[in-house]
């Protein structure tokens, strides 16, 4: 065996101690560091005819040592899945994580996507959607048939075109016998030309005459019932017994209207005709351009004489801000859960006597920046959230999902403020780590005698925070109380706590 | 505090080891035939039981012989009324670790 230069030979032996000392704790790790060099430079410099030997024995000893010695403190792993709870910095770092996938889980589900993701129309802030009034929140079909008519022909100072829209549940022969049920936008031919968008690539629109009713398929729609067929465009199929033409498939999330559409039937002139005047159903429309001025609009009134003699108001809903609208809802939801908040928890953070010695500025910042971050955090992780669960488990109908959203959104910002209150309650205000070891102090029945309550302490003892079980006049909330310095050979130092 | 009686033979043969002037750790491995993997954690643990007591050797020592500093353990009153207790329930330790004359620091 040829022997490796000694110089080389100890390079690689410190870097091994120096791997080992790793799974040393913290606190002890330059000690046992130190020693295994020292050791090391007379294991090697010993006259052994197996020197080399010797020392790799060393060198693999010192692994088992430092794992023995890991194993040895017993209370280690405790004391570190403790201070990985505790944490300030890995607290907002699970957070974030959490937030990070309740966003990937939204860009992973189709509705939720597009609402994320701008529009694919052009100007899409001048691309509205017309309501009946108080109608625009849930967004269910509120405009008669008869209506659209009207001002196709009535208001034209308003809108520069319009289309209309109604979403139906229809068997679909797919050919080869197949059937599909699916939800269809049934729409006046104009509608792609209102939308002024792209996004649905009908190159065979142009070869299918005007007067022959078109479906477009979506991107999902297309891939799941038609086997991402390429030579589906221009093949004929049925719908509600009639010939339809598949005129072209769609991008994904290109549908950003109210309503689900698994297709787009663009009716000809005589299908839409055969309607009668009161179908319900939904109007797109361009605002005219003299009326969109105003760059910070999204919304615009309108009001139309009815038959009664009365006038109807109408909300004209730019597509931009329909987009918004779940981040709306949200919002919503989150100000009622903020003002339910008091009736389930109490608000106050406690009292903390102000201590120039113990808790500089930039330590009292640190922890309302510590609360708001959290704050932030947790709201961004249930709006999201509160997203994806509608999507993953509300019917299809828009209403509903907006339903389900605030429902959940409303719920989970309740539990969330609570949680952000309650944890920032049991953190030390110094370290802010989540403080431990809870102690029942006093008697119930001696509450008004003398102090009756919960206390807890700051490992690294900085102080001990006084719960009252019950609130007084004179103890009405938590109190906490800084250690001085004569506290400090009981406690473990804080460098050990915060890195075990 | 007080003997244990109850002190394993590896420990015991440590203490010994130390005692007969074997004062650095891997002097103690090479003396008892333990490898390093058991002695260090175990001196570690007598020492934390108050057996034995670790001390570094001056800097200046060190740096006149041109070699890092060594760690060097010895027993404290406690550790010798343990081995001594120790020696009475494995008698061959003193045969195995027979009293030496070596450096001491």
């Amino acid at each position: 065996m040829r022997y490796l230069p000694l110089g080389f030979l100890l390079r690689a032996y410190a870097v091994a101690l120096y791997c080992a000392s790793w799974i040393v704790p913290d606190e002890e790790r330059e000690e046992w560091l130190k020693e295994w060099k020292a050791e090391l430079w007379h294991v090697v410099h010993k006259n052994a005819p197996s020197m080399q030997q010797i020392t790799a024995a060393f060198v693999i000893g010192a692994f088992r040592d430092a794992y023995t010695l890991s194993v040895d403190l017993g209370r280690a792993g405790e004391r570190r899945s403790y201070a990985f709870g505790s944490s300030p910095v890995r607290c907002l770092l699970f957070l974030l994580l959490l937030g990070l996938a309740s966003v990937s889980v939204a860009f992973l589900l189709p509705g939720t996507r597009a609402a994320l993701l701008p529009p694919p129309y052009q100007d899409a802030r001048t691309l509205v959607i017309v309501s009946r009034d108080n109608s625009s929140h849930s967004f269910s079909p509120s405009v008669a048939l008869g209506e659209f008519r009207y001002w196709q022909r009535a208001a034209q100072g308003v809108f520069s075109d319009l289309a209309f829209y109604q979403i139906i549940q229809k068997q679909v022969h797919a050919g080869r016998g197949a059937t599909v049920k699916l939800s269809i936008a049934r729409a006046s031919d104009n509608l792609l030309d209102v939308m002024q968008t792209s996004s649905f690539s009908t190159t065979a629109l142009v070869q299918i005459e005007k007067s022959t009713s078109r479906l477009i398929l979506s991107d999902a729609t297309w891939r799941k019932y038609f086997h991402a067929d390429p030579q589906i465009i221009g093949r004929v199929v049925f719908v509600m017994g009639k010939k339809v033409t598949v005129a072209g498939i769609a991008t994904p999330d290109a549908w950003r209207l109210p309503g689900k559409a698994d297709a787009l039937l663009l009716e000809d002139a005589a299908g839409i005709d055969a309607l009668s005047a009161d179908s319900m159903g939904y109007v797109v429309a361009r605002m005219q351009s003299f009326l969109t001025k105003d760059a910070s609009q999204n919304r615009w009134h309108m009001t139309v004489p009815n038959k009664n003699g009365g006038v109807d108001g109408f909300a004209c809903t730019s597509v931009r801000q329909y987009a918004r609208e779940p981040f709306i809802s949200f919002a919503f939801a989150a100000l009622l859960a903020l003002l339910a908040l008091p009736a389930t928890t109490s608000l106050p953070l406690g009292e903390y006597p102000f201590n120039p010695r113990q808790q500089p500025l930039s330590l009292r910042l640190r922890r309302w920046v510590f609360f708001a971050t959290k704050l932030l955090l947790i709201l961004f992780v249930v709006c999201f959230a509160s997203l994806d669960v509608a999507q993953l488990f509300a019917p299809a109908q828009t209403a509903d999902l907006q339903c389900v959203q605030m429902i959940v959104a409303f719920a989970a910002t309740l539990a969330a403020l609570r949680w952000t209150l309650r944890d920032q309650r049991r953190r030390c205000p110094v370290c802010l780590q989540v403080l431990r070891h809870p102690v029942r102090v006093g008697q119930p029945s001696r509450n008004f005698l003398a102090w009756n309550g919960t206390e807890l302490i700051c490992v690294v003892g900085h102080g001990f925070l006084h719960v009252p079980e019950l609130p007084t006049s004179w103890f009405s909330t938590q109190r906490w109380l800084y250690l001085d310095a004569s506290w400090k050979s009981i406690f473990r130092p804080p460098e050990i706590v915060r890195t075990i | 505090m007080g003997v244990d009686p109850k002190l394993s033979h590896t420990a015991a043969l440590i203490l010994r080891a130390i005692s007969a002037g074997y004062i650095y750790g891997f002097s103690v491995m090479e003396m008892t035939g333990l490898p390093s993997g058991t002695v260090y954690p175990a001196m570690r643990r007598l020492e934390r039981d108050g057996l034995i007591q670790s001390k570094w050797e001056a800097e200046a020592i060190a740096t006149a012989e041109q070699r890092p500093p060594r760690k060097y353990y010895k027993l404290t009153r406690a550790g010798k009324t343990t081995l001594d207790a120790s020696v009475k329930r494995y008698p061959l330790l003193e045969k195995l670790i027979p009293q030496t004359e070596v450096d001491h620091v």
